[in-house]
């Protein structure tokens, strides 16, 4: 007695969806479609943040470059001075010589540029010391700038060049990406909701005797109702298993790519096995979602019980 | 003529055995009164014909009977249920406990006799132990125990009628309501419907079978009331069709 209802409706949601099959296909691919979009969104969104943690590390500082006449005992109490102001994590101090080596590491192709630096003598080396600074936020970033540019520095530092435009762009470019992204997934999660509301509506008018029939003979709201939403809820399976399969195996194989692109090593067994749950639940939940308000509305609308 | 004012005769019966009762119950669909302060008790085991011309309000009576409708007001008592007050989620157990035909029968056309008949026990969660039992009884008692697997497409009105009395039966009702059941049918074939009601009246269910076939109502020599324009015109005791 327990089981035999569930069981019946399920059969019953089955039947629904079998007995238009074609249609039935056309409302799952619809559900498929936003899906995709959505798995798009979220790999783009993961592996976007992926990036911008990494180029942040790279371009989320602070350097700072000595006067020439700056002591080296200044600058040892320069660097432990912003050593301990707030939001600063780490001070790295670069030597004129570390900086001039790394200069010539960098520029070993262009043998014009090494020459002209060797016309100056070791003493005369004209590439600065340097802190970088780097914050524990990117939000910390501007009033590191500001206290590096007060009155009390000034004397120290020729220039002082962060990275506040770049890091500004970058995120304004996920911004951009994220706003993008959830209006298109909107618009399709939409026509989703309008696709599957018109193919529950069929069966609703499919199966009005049935339903009337059912209705005399005493079946409860809930017994008439589930089928519906048994048959929205089918889609939604099988559009979740159709995208999660698709997405990961064009995952899979454009890894190679997204590793080169993002230039790092590899995107990792982990964050892959993450990704696919996220993508999986998200799924689920979407299409699931989607598929009880598009039934709910059209039950609402044309199932009288 | 023997007519009875019902509204008297209340406190006579054992009120117990009522089954049905209205009190001065009116419904009006936009602006035309269907039922005017109808009073009016049905006994358990009880035969009625309720009988009028069409738009009487004959079919009023039982879709108020059922939920499907509401009065606008007075009181509608179904086996100790007031049917006026039910919520909406209760009126399917109150189905359960009434079988109803009607003249366009509505089988699915899709299923067999003895799965039409099985559907009403499958939606109140019988088990399918118990619709295997049931079914064939069931089907002996309107005479299709031959026909079970036949298709509603290849039976006579009388034995599509005859399934959706069966379906009607499936839950074991206190109360089977019949409107115009052979209405569609031949002379023959309605006196054979009529006949299986009595049979099913004799087995205890109140029956109470709305018609305007003057023949059959007069053949039956059971309680009869008549409706007119919504108003319950004759109620007598072994009473004839007098429209």
């Amino acid at each position: 007695m327990n089981t035999i209802i569930p069981k019946r409706l399920i059969q019953s949601g089955v039947t629904n969806f079998l007995r238009n099959i074609w249609i039935s296909i056309a409302a799952t691919s619809m559900v498929a479609i936003t899906l995709f979009i959505i798995s798009t969104i979220l790999i783009l969104y993961t592996l976007i943040a992926l990036s911008v943690q990494n180029s942040t590390d790279k371009v989320g500082v602070v350097t700072a470059y000595f006067n020439a006449t700056t002591t080296d005992k200044e600058m040892a109490n320069v660097q432990a001075e912003i050593q301990g102001l707030p939001g600063v994590k780490s001070v790295q101090f670069t030597t004129r010589q570390q900086a001039k080596d790394l200069f010539k590491q960098r520029h070993q192709n262009e043998p014009s540029l090494l020459h002209t630096l060797d016309e100056f003598s070791d003493s005369d080396n004209p590439i600065p010391a340097s802190l970088a600074i780097r914050a524990n936020n990117l939000t910390d970033y501007p009033s590191i700038y500001n206290t590096l540019i007060s009155d009390r520095y000034a004397p120290f530092f020729q220039t002082i060049r962060d990275n506040q435009k770049v890091i500004n762009k970058l995120h304004s470019i996920i911004g951009f990406i994220t706003k993008f992204g959830l209006v298109l997934a909107l618009i399709f999660m939409l026509v989703t909701i309008m696709v599957t509301f018109n193919t529950i509506r069929l069966t609703i008018y499919n199966r009005r005797e049935e339903v009337e029939i059912m209705r005399l003979v005493g079946a409860t709201n809930w017994y008439i109702r589930w089928p519906f939403m048994i048959e929205a809820i089918l889609y939604a399976l099988f559009a979740t298993v159709f995208v999660t399969l698709i997405v990961f195996i064009i995952l899979m194989l454009l890894s190679g790519r997204i590793e080169q692109f993002l230039s790092v090593s590899s995107l990792g067994t982990s964050l892959i096995k993450a990704l696919f749950w996220k993508i999986l639940l998200v799924n689920l939940l979407a299409s699931v979602g989607l598929g009880l308000v598009a039934s709910g509305i059209a039950m609402r609308r044309y199932l009288k019980v | 003529m023997p007519a009875r004012q019902s509204l008297g005769v209340g406190g006579i019966r054992d009120p117990i055995k009522q089954m049905i009762k209205f009190d001065q119950v009116t419904k009006t669909y936009d602006k035309v009164t269907a039922l005017k302060n109808i009073t009016v008790e049905i006994h358990k085991g009880e035969f009625i014909s309720l009988v009028g011309q069409s738009g009487a309000g004959k079919s009023t009576f039982i879709s108020l009977i059922i939920g499907e409708d509401r009065a606008d007001s007075g009181r509608i008592l179904i086996d100790d249920i007031d049917v006026s007050q039910i919520r909406h989620n209760n009126i399917p157990y109150l189905r359960r406990k009434i079988g109803v035909v009607f003249q366009d029968i509505r089988l699915l056309p899709n299923r067999t006799v003895a799965e039409n008949v099985a559907f009403a026990m499958e939606v109140s969660g019988e088990t399918s132990h118990a619709i295997k039992k049931e079914v064939p009884k069931i089907l002996e008692l309107v005479g299709l125990q031959d026909r079970e697997n036949a298709f509603p497409h290849e039976m006579s009105g009388g034995e599509r009628q005859r399934v959706a009395i069966a379906r009607a039966l499936a839950h074991k009702p206190v109360l089977l309501l019949a409107d115009e059941p052979t209405g569609n049918l031949d002379s023959i074939n309605a006196w054979d419907i009529i006949q299986l009601l009595m049979k099913i009246n004799k087995t205890g269910t109140t029956v109470i079978l709305a018609t305007h076939a003057k023949d059959l109502v007069n053949s039956v020599k059971k309680r009869v009331i008549t409706i007119e324009k919504g108003e319950i015109i004759y109620d007598q005791e072994k009473g004839k069709y007098v429209l």
